[in-house]
């Protein structure tokens, strides 16, 4: 019984000198090149990279200067396709929008919003009153429009 | 980055405190011996205190928090130190080759967190639940210094519980700022404290050699390594789920009262952290009961009763705010005839959960691990490996069991999430590894070794280390 036991104790200890040998290189190359990739980038602290194109920083900006903190929003999305498996493209305009433009609020009815913004579409189409309208001179395709009460 | 690392200090300075009034560390010898649990202890505590109250509006920033270690500290102080001695901690410090080679396996260990936590610096936020669930709520957290209403109770998944992002809004705070960057650095240094906090663990009853290669080949590991970076909460759950189970594991083979609030507060943790923390969580609690014994079982209640403690505040909330898990009730799972209509999903979800649980990017901690239950039954260590098969089987099957009744179309919901849910499993488990074959492991005699005598007998089989002659020795290290 007991050189069963240390022959089962010498296998986990065989194990577990195997499985390291197996992922530590991988691990550590997997870590320097991930490195090596993101040291040289200038990486703004809210910039998410591979989606920011739904919603780009100065786009952002663009609706901050215009959007108060708690304000509520709905987010009006064109496009379509998936964005990753499974995400159509204004679902993942929706979920970046959520992130990116805190401390403001997006809803998921525009009857409660004070605000639409709007992604590659025209808020007009959702044919509720809006005021002051403005249209992103950067060319980003957002529009950021007041709904009037 | 120094504000966000004086805070880990804090978080340091508050477990450190904590340890003796939770009765971890009942004097100052077992404080100075399990200062690296402290690390862990404080970052669970401040998670734990900070997502409780977000949920009343409140912010927690590094002042409240350095005032809350000064109070425990003080109250601590003030006790009495108690004489109770530690029963695990009994080996001695390893000596020789042995010993040196363990010691050089700990540190290669510990570089390659320091290895992954230097490039963590450097990576935004990437990957998908990175920025679109947890850094959306953190930040949210941090902008409005608590769960703001309209953004948690509406921004999907409401059911997450808050204590990984109010952990990351604590760093904010620190800053001073929101940065998606330098957050990352905190899941680094959870990780150092983790592999810390695992070997100290494991040390007062395992040979250090094999403590030190657990913690290497836990650490090393691809999956924990590239998961650990994304900014997802399933690798800070799974290392607060392993340190529990391994302390709850001390307590049901040792008796050792010192650890069960540490198992309390651990898994406390996680079942605030995902709504899975609940089941791994619940899993292990269920194995302790199922395997605790009559004279363990007062014990192992008042580890329940404690757990149930710290997760209700938030499944108040919850109920009180509405909460519920849009893809998934747990009703279903106790209707059969909802399991009959969905049998489609349990072929799919038993193979995609297997196969990522022994994936090679875990390297081989599965495998390894049921050779360590192996040798447990083999040196009569039935009840610690009755606890360690049983939690696993459990959490096994209820991984499988969410994604058979998730309303989620199956290879969808398998191919998003099922590669990171086994993370808890796959850690918890090769967490016990060293602690199943402890025993077995010391009945080795390595023929031809001679010199460096171990100082280090160990507890149980005293004979398998005591025994050792000039040309033989056992591997303690």
């Amino acid at each position: 019984m007991r050189h069963a036991g240390a022959g089962a104790a010498l296998a986990v200890g065989a194990l577990l000198v195997v499985s390291t040998a197996i992922t530590l290189p991988d691990s550590w190359s997997w870590t320097s090149e991930q490195r090596e990739a993101f040291s040289n980038v200038d990486v703004q602290p809210a910039v998410v990279f591979r989606y920011q194109q739904l919603l780009p920083a100065e786009a952002v900006d663009f609706v901050r200067r215009r959007v108060r903190a708690k304000e509520r929003y709905f987010l009006l999305a064109g496009g379509s396709g998936d964005v990753v498996l499974g995400v159509p493209r204004q679902t993942a305009a929706r979920t970046f929008a959520r992130y990116a433009l805190l401390p403001a609020v997006q809803v998921a009815d525009v009857e409660d919003a004070d605000v639409v913004v709007a992604v590659g579409a025209d808020p007009a189409t959702l044919g509720i009153p809006l005021e002051r309208v403005e249209r992103d001179p950067a060319e980003t395709g957002v529009t950021v429009a007041r709904i009037a009460r | 980055m120094t504000r966000l690392l004086l805070l880990q200090l804090l978080f340091l300075a508050l477990g450190a405190a904590a340890l003796p009034l939770l009765g971890i560390a009942p004097n100052r010898a077992a404080l100075l011996a399990r200062l690296p649990v402290a690390y862990m202890a404080g970052v669970a505590i401040a998670g734990i205190v900070t997502a409780h109250l977000a949920l009343v509006g409140a912010a927690v920033g590094p002042l409240e928090l350095a005032v809350l270690a000064a109070v425990v500290g003080l109250v601590a102080w003030r006790r009495r130190p108690s004489n109770r001695p530690l029963l695990g901690a009994r080996r001695g410090r390893p000596t020789g080759v042995v010993g040196l080679l363990a010691a050089a396996l700990l540190l290669l260990a510990l570089l390659q967190v320091a290895h992954l936590t230097h490039m963590l610096e450097t990576r935004p936020l990437y990957e998908w639940d990175g920025w679109a669930i947890w850094a959306t709520k953190a930040r949210a957290l941090y902008s409005f210094g608590g769960a703001y209403e309209p953004v948690f109770g509406n921004y999907p998944p409401v059911q997450h519980p808050l204590f990984f992002p109010a952990l990351e809004a604590l760093d904010f705070r620190a800053l001073g700022r929101f940065d998606g960057t330098l957050v990352h650095v905190q899941l680094g240094l959870l990780g150092i404290g983790f592999a810390g906090a695992l070997w100290t663990l494991l040390r007062e009853r395992v040979p250090a050699l094999l403590a030190s290669l657990g913690v290497l080949a836990i650490v090393s590991a691809t999956a924990f390594v590239q998961q650990i970076s994304t900014n997802y909460a399933d690798v800070p759950l799974a290392v607060m789920v392993a340190v529990g189970v391994l302390c709850l594991a001390r307590w049901l083979e040792d008796g050792d009262g010192s650890l069960l609030p540490a198992a309390a507060l651990f898994l406390g943790a996680a079942t605030l952290i995902k709504p899975e923390g609940l089941l791994f969580a619940g899993a292990a609690l269920v194995a302790a009961l199922a395997t605790c014994g009559r004279a363990r079982l007062r014990g192992t209640l008042l580890a329940v009763a404690a757990v149930a403690a710290i997760y209700v505040p938030w499944r108040v909330y919850a109920a009180v705010h509405g909460l519920e898990n849009p893809e998934y009730s747990l009703a279903d799972a106790l209707d059969p005839g909802y399991l009959g209509d969905r049998a489609d999903r349990l072929g799919p979800a038993l193979r995609s959960v297997g196969g990522h649980a022994f994936s090679l990017d875990w390297g081989l901690l599965l495998p390894l691990t049921i050779a360590a239950v192996g040798a447990a039954l083999l040196s009569r260590r039935r009840r610690l490996a009755a606890f360690a098969t049983v939690w696993a089987l459990l959490s096994f099957g209820g991984i499988v069991l969410v994604f058979w009744i998730s309303i989620v179309p199956v290879e969808l919901t398998l191919q998003w999430a099922a590669y990171r849910t086994v993370a808890s499993l796959v850690i918890g488990a090769a967490a016990l590894a060293p602690l199943l074959a402890a025993d077995a492991w010391s009945t080795i005699r390595i023929r031809g070794v001679s010199g460096g005598r171990s100082t280090s007998p160990t507890s149980r089989p005293a004979s398998a280390a005591t025994s050792s002659g000039s040309q033989s020795r056992t591997i303690d290290g």
